[in-house]
């Protein structure tokens, strides 16, 4: 008996160390850091974990959680009584979704739509799309990629013709970069920093100027935030200060200072 | 007078407190599925159900997870006989192994499928050469959703057949029945309740795939947007839709279960 209760007590301290270990580690913190959550956009990831990290150096009293899902998933989220103090949307839509919290959006970034393919495919012009036995995968028209796609198409007066060989609407455009990554798709459309982050894999094929259709990414604080200056400070930050620099390096437009 | 063993006051202690947790467990689990339907549509019901996307991601549900459950059937059995019946060195290997896709993510699930049947996966070259190209179609997803719904039928069924007296197959045996007629007359009669219920589970969760069969299948409205894929793109624009849509997918699910899952999970 006393050998089963040793064990027992062994294995309770095996699961009890750890937890007060972390606590610790929790409680160590001189000043708490107040936590501004940042919800943004699939296509943002990449700058806004960078951004997140420099914001915090120039900040040390915050600390940045950020929450990354398709703009309409955050929309959703935040509709549903989600805590959300900064929200950066792909899509205006979104954003109007949740208007009541986020009054005063304003546009920080610009994408551009490009045609992507494996970095050995025969197909060099968006007009090959068309070619009978091209795999295409576009996002789903439900995400805004999928709507800024099928407008590309549709101001080349290709889609009718593209459309019998799309396998497969994707339900981000994450989802479109990796089936042309792996090799099951022929080719698809995404953001041109999708294309930028997948590196030589890709080969990035520029649409006609006639089909430049642009994304633009809106970013708002919320009014009703417990930490509602530090999410007013992040949105300048992303407009003006490190964070611009940073989206520009990840191949985002920048709207011109004023 | 006769005496009976007191039950020790501990377990009667337990009696009274552990229904107690598992009303409450059971009250947490069925909570979100109200909280469901008292904020649906119930108004735009009919509308919503009966638009052309829907019933097409309904009919594509069916299909596949009908195709997953007797694929898994066909699979499941053998795997389950070997594993009840038959003694060798690396039997809970074998059940690891065919039991692993119930803990692993079903997307990655997907991407490992398509590394072994994708177009460059390890067998594409050979599926290529018999004009088999599983990717993007209905059978794609048959075969995402069978990956990850076939352990519950290997469940049900072994532990079906590890709880059959094997004392009536002797007993045939011994009056002259063949292997086959045995299994036929003997094993899956007594089996019957178990393969019910393996169907359901198996069904059940085919029904609700996602993860595997976006990331294997895609998601064509034509070919391989079975409901829960339905679900997820309504999200992105029509809340509604999206409740009402997966209210009919708790409702089908329930009803299969109740239903063919019978004895085995009711009693």
């Amino acid at each position: 008996m006393p050998d089963r209760r040793r064990a027992f007590v062994r294995t309770a301290l095996a699961f009890v160390l750890p937890a007060l270990l972390l606590l610790a580690a929790g409680c160590r913190r001189d000043h708490p850091r107040a936590e501004l959550r940042v919800f943004a956009a699939s296509s943002l990831v990449d700058v806004f974990t960078e951004a997140g990290a420099r914001f915090e150096a120039e900040h040390p009293e915050v600390g940045v959680v950020l929450s990354v899902a398709g703009s309409q998933i955050l929309a959703s989220q935040i509709v549903e009584g989600a805590r959300a103090d900064v929200f950066a949307s792909a899509d205006e839509f979104q954003m109007d979704r949740v208007g009541d919290l986020f009054p005063e959006p304003v546009v920080f970034a610009e994408n551009r739509v490009v045609l992507v393919t494996p970095a050995t495919s025969t197909i060099k012009r968006v007009e090959d799309l068309t070619r009978p036995g091209v795999r295409v995968v576009l996002a789903s028209e439900s995400v805004p990629a999928g709507r800024y796609a099928k407008q590309a198409l549709d101001r080349l007066g290709l889609f009718d013709r593209v459309e019998p060989n799309v396998v497969s609407y994707e339900h981000d455009v994450r989802g479109v970069l990796s089936k042309v990554l792996l090799g099951e798709a022929d080719a698809g459309i995404v953001y041109a920093t999708d294309a930028a982050s997948a590196g030589d894999a890709l080969r990035t094929i520029p649409l006609p100027p006639e089909a430049d259709v642009r994304a633009t990414y809106l970013i708002a604080a919320r009014t009703d935030s417990p930490v509602s200056a530090e999410a007013r400070s992040f949105v300048e930050f992303m407009r003006t200060g490190g964070g611009a620099e940073i989206l520009r390096r990840f191949s985002f437009l920048t709207p011109a200072p004023p | 007078m006769t005496r009976t063993t007191p039950t020790p006051s501990g377990v009667l202690a337990a009696n009274r407190v552990l229904p107690i947790v598992a009303g409450v467990a059971a009250l947490l689990i069925l909570l979100p599925v109200v909280a469901l339907a008292l904020r649906a549509p119930w108004r735009d019901a009919a509308g919503l159900l009966t638009s052309p996307g829907v019933l097409d991601a309904a009919k594509l549900s069916l299909i596949v997870s009908t195709g997953a459950a007797v694929l898994s059937l066909l699979i499941g059995f053998p795997v389950a006989w070997t594993l009840a019946r038959v003694e060798f060195p690396g039997r809970s290997v074998l059940r690891t192994v065919v039991l692993m896709p119930m803990v692993l993510p079903p997307i990655v699930g997907g991407v490992a499928l398509l590394a072994a049947f994708g177009r460059n996966g390890l067998l594409g070259g050979v599926l290529a050469s018999v004009g088999i190209s599983l990717p993007f179609t209905t059978a794609g997803a048959v075969v995402a959703v069978t990956f990850v719904s076939c352990p519950f039928m290997i469940l049900s069924l072994e532990s079906g057949l590890n709880g059959l007296d094997r004392r009536f197959e002797r007993a045939a045996e011994t009056l002259g029945a063949g292997g086959w007629t045995v299994i036929r007359r003997i094993v899956l009669p007594a089996l019957a309740p178990a393969l019910r219920a393996g169907i359901a589970l198996t069904w059940a969760r085919a029904l609700g795939e996602f993860g595997a069969t976006v990331a294997f299948a895609g998601s064509h409205p034509h070919q391989t947007r079975t409901l829960p894929l339905a679900i997820y793109d309504a999200l992105s624009t029509d809340l509604d839709a999206a409740v009402m849509l997966g209210l009919l997918l708790v409702a089908i699910s329930l009803a299969v279960l109740l239903v063919l899952g019978g004895r085995m999970l009711t009693r």
